[in-house]
C-alpha cells in the first residue's frame, strides 16, 4: 500500500445530482447497463444468438436450393416483397427462439449472482429501495432483450440482401416496402414481448431459489419441456378423448407465452410454426386476447417476484 | 441533521431469530467524529446490529436514529450519507475494481472521476484496472473501504476493516481512518485485532449475546485495569493464596515462573503481603496496563458468570 495518496480529498457533495424516485431509477438503469456492457457473458450470449441467425440463414439456403420452386413469385420465398419478407422473417424465427435461452440466461444471471454474492448490500446499504433496484434491472434486461433483436434483425436483413448473391432468383433487399417493414417490426415486437415474458420468468425462479442456477436452469427446463409437453400432451388427449384433457391443454398452450408472437408473425409463417418453432397456432384465439394472456403472464411472474425480493432480507 | 450531535443513537435495539435473541435491548451513542469500536465474541450480534443500522435488516423492537433522524421514517435521506463496509467484500468478479467503483457512482449520481479518487486514497490506484476476481483479499477489503467513501459520507460503518491486510496495510488503514475523523467523519468500527481497536478508537462498547456489557474511553479504560506482574519460584501456591483475595479478578500464567493477577484499584502492597504471610516465596513485582485485549477476555468472563 506504498502508493497510498497522503491527501484527504473526497468526491465531494457537490458532485453528487438531485436525487427523487426518477432520478434514482434513471442512475440505478445506468449503473446496470453499464455492467451488462462490460460483462463478457453478454457478448457471448449475443454472439451465440447471431450465429443461430445466421444457422437459420444457412438452413434457408440449403431449402431453397433443394426447392427451387419455393423463389417464385407467389410462393414463400418468391420474388416479391412478400418473399423478402418472409426470409428475413423466417431467420428471426430461430433467433427469437435461442434468444428465449440466452435472455433467461442472462436474467438468471443478472438476479441471481447479484443475489448470491452480496454484491446487492451495497447498492441497499445506500438507501436504494429493493423494488426500485428489482425495476431498474428488469429494465436493463429489456434494454438487452430491445438491442438483441435490433442486432438480429440488422444481421438477418444484411444477410437477405447477399442471398440473391447465393441463390439464383431470391428476392433481392430492393423489394423492402412500407408494408414488409411494418411485417417486420411487427415479429420483432412479438419477439419482445416474448422475451419480456421469459426475463420475468428466469427472474422469478431466480429469486426464488436464490441462486442464478435455478433461474438459468429452470427456466431452461421449462422453455424445452414446454415444448416436449406441447407435442405429448395435444397427443395423449387425442388417445384418450377425454374433453376436461383437452380443455387443459388448451388453456396451458395456447393462450401461451409465444401466442402474441404467433399472432405477430406472417401467415404463411405461422401455419407451419410449430414445426419451425414449437409454438402452438390456435385461429381461435384472436391477437388482442394473446397480448392480454400473455401480459397478464409477465405482470403476474414481476409481481410475484418484486414481492419476494421486497420482503427478503439480502446476503444474510 | 445531527442536533444532539450524535450520529448513532439506538435504544432498544432488538432483534430475533426465533427464541433466540441475537442483538438484545441494545442502548448505544456515537458521537460525531469518533472514532468508535464495536467489540463482542463471534455471534454476540454485532454484524446484526451493523445490518440494522444500515437498514438491512428490520428491527423486531426498538429504534434506530441517524444523524439526529429516525432510520425508519428517513431512510432515502440518511442511508446516502452512510459508507459502509458489512462483512466480505461483495463486488462483480467480472469487472475491475475501478468499474466496480464506476458502476457506484452512477447509482449515487456521482462522476467518474470519484472512482478513481477514493482508489488512490485507500492505495488502489495502480491495481484499479486489474480485475476484481484477481484481488487479494486485502486488495478486496480497501476496495471494500473505498467504496464506502464514495459519496462524501458522514458515518462510515466499517466492519473488519483490517481483514487480510498486512501489517503496512493495517497502518494505512489505521491513518486514513484518524485523517477522516479528523475531518468530521465518524467511524464505527468492528474488529478483531483489539490491538488495532485499542490504538485507533476513543470509545469502545462490548456487547456479548446481543447485550451491551461495556461502554469506555479507551484511555479511561486501560488506566483502570490494572495487571501485575509477579515472578515467582512457587507459582501454584501464589495463585492458591491469589485466589482467596475478594479483590482479586483475574489470575493467569504466562511463562513458567509468571503469574499475572488483576486486581482494579489495589497497590502492589494488597498482593505482595498476602504472598509474605503464606511463606510465598516473591523474587518480583511490577504494574502493567491491562492490553485491551485482556480486558475484553474478562468483561466477557464476567457477563458469562453474571448470566
Amino acid at each position: 500500500m506504498s502508493t497510498v495518496n497522503s491527501s484527504l480529498v473526497l468526491p465531494q457533495a457537490g458532485q453528487v445530482r438531485a436525487r427523487g424516485w426518477a432520478g434514482s431509477f434513471v442512475r440505478l438503469l445506468r449503473s446496470d447497463l453499464f455492467k451488462l456492457w462490460h460483462r463478457p457473458l453478454t457478448w457471448a450470449l449475443i454472439g451465440v444468438t447471431l450465429f443461430f441467425v445466421l444457422g437459420a440463414y444457412l438452413t434457408l439456403i440449403y431449402t431453397i436450393t433443394n426447392h427451387m420452386s419455393a423463389v417464385l413469385p407467389g410462393h414463400l420465398f418468391g420474388d416479391d416483397p412478400a418473399g423478402l419478407r418472409n426470409v428475413i422473417v423466417q431467420q428471426l424465427t430461430l433467433g427469437r427462439r435461442v434468444g428465449q435461452g440466452t435472455v433467461v440466461a442472462m436474467a438468471g444471471a443478472v438476479i441471481g449472482i447479484e443475489f448470491s454474492s452480496g454484491s446487492l448490500r451495497v447498492v441497499l446499504g445506500r438507501g436504494v429501495r429493493r423494488w426500485q433496484v428489482l425495476l431498474a434491472k428488469y429494465a436493463a434486461l429489456c434494454v438487452f432483450a430491445l438491442v438483441l433483436v435490433v442486432m438480429a434483425t440488422l444481421e438477418a436483413t444484411l444477410l437477405a440482401a447477399l442471398l440473391p448473391v447465393v441463390v439464383h432468383g431470391a428476392p433481392p433487399i430492393t423489394l423492402l416496402n412500407g408494408s414488409s417493414v411494418v411485417s417486420i417490426v411487427g415479429s420483432d415486437a412479438g419477439i419482445l414481448e416474448n422475451w419480456a415474458g421469459v426475463i420475468a420468468l428466469g427472474s422469478a425462479l431466480a429469486i426464488i431459489g436464490r441462486s442464478a442456477a435455478v433461474g438459468i436452469g429452470g427456466g431452461l427446463i421449462y422453455l424445452v419441456g414446454e415444448d416436449l409437453a406441447g407435442r405429448v400432451l395435444p397427443a395423449m388427449s387425442f388417445e384418450t378423448h377425454i374433453g376436461l384433457w383437452a380443455r387443459l391443454v388448451d388453456f396451458l398452450f395456447t393462450p401461451n407465452l409465444n401466442a402474441f408472437f404467433y399472432h405477430s408473425i406472417p401467415f404463411a409463417l405461422a401455419r407451419e410454426l410449430d414445426f419451425l418453432d414449437g409454438v402452438m397456432p390456435n385461429p381461435m384465439v384472436t391477437a388482442p386476447h394473446a397480448l392480454v394472456v400473455g401480459v397478464v403472464w409477465i405482470v403476474g411472474l414481476l409481481l410475484i417476484s418484486t414481492a419476494l425480493f421486497a420482503r427478503r432480507s439480502w446476503g444474510s | 441533521m445531527d442536533g444532539n450531535g450524535l450520529v448513532i443513537e439506538t435504544k432498544g435495539l432488538t432483534k430475533r431469530y426465533g427464541s433466540r435473541a441475537a442483538v438484545d435491548g441494545l442502548d448505544l451513542e456515537v458521537a460525531r467524529g469518533e472514532i468508535f469500536g464495536f467489540l463482542g465474541p463471534n455471534g454476540a450480534g454485532k454484524t446484526t446490529t451493523i445490518r440494522m443500522l444500515l437498514g438491512l435488516l428490520e428491527p423486531d423492537a426498538g429504534e434506530v436514529r441517524i444523524l439526529g433522524r429516525q432510520l425508519r421514517r428517513a431512510r432515502g435521506e440518511v442511508l446516502p450519507l452512510i459508507g459502509a463496509l458489512v462483512e466480505m467484500p461483495a463486488f462483480h468478479p467480472y469487472l475491475s475494481g475501478r468499474d466496480n467503483l464506476r458502476a457506484l457512482c452512477r447509482v449515487l449520481g456521482l462522476e467518474d472521476g470519484a472512482a478513481d479518487s477514493v482508489l488512490d486514497l485507500v492505495g488502489l490506484g495502480a491495481d484499479g484496472r486489474r480485475r476484481y476476481s484477481t484481488y487479494s483479499l486485502g486488495m478486496k477489503q480497501r476496495l471494500g473501504v473505498a467504496a464506502a467513501l464514495l459519496g462524501d459520507p458522514r458515518l462510515l460503518i466499517l466492519d473488519e476493516p483490517a481483514n487480510g491486510l498486512d501489517p503496512i496495510g493495517i497502518i494505512e488503514m489505521r491513518d486514513l481512518l484518524r485523517r477522516l475523523a479528523r475531518s468530521g467523519i465518524t467511524v464505527f468500527l468492528s474488529s478483531h485485532i483489539l490491538g488495532e481497536v485499542s490504538l485507533l478508537c476513543d470509545r469502545v462498547a462490548i456487547i456479548r449475546e446481543g447485550r451491551l456489557v461495556l461502554v469506555e474511553r479507551v484511555d479511561d479504560l486501560l488506566r483502570r485495569e490494572t495487571v501485575f506482574v509477579l515472578d515467582t519460584p512457587d507459582p501454584e501456591a501464589a495463585e492458591r493464596v491469589l485466589a482467596g483475595l475478594s479483590y482479586v479478578k483475574r489470575i493467569w500464567r504466562e511463562e513458567d515462573r509468571r503469574v499475572m493477577v488483576e486486581a482494579p484499584g489495589v497497590s502492589g502492597n494488597g498482593i505482595v503481603r498476602p504472598l509474605v504471610q503464606a511463606s510465598v516465596a516473591v523474587d518480583g513485582l511490577r504494574r502493567r496496563e491491562a492490553s485491551l485485549e485482556e480486558i475484553f477476555l474478562t468483561t466477557v468472563q464476567e457477563a458469562e458468570v453474571s448470566s
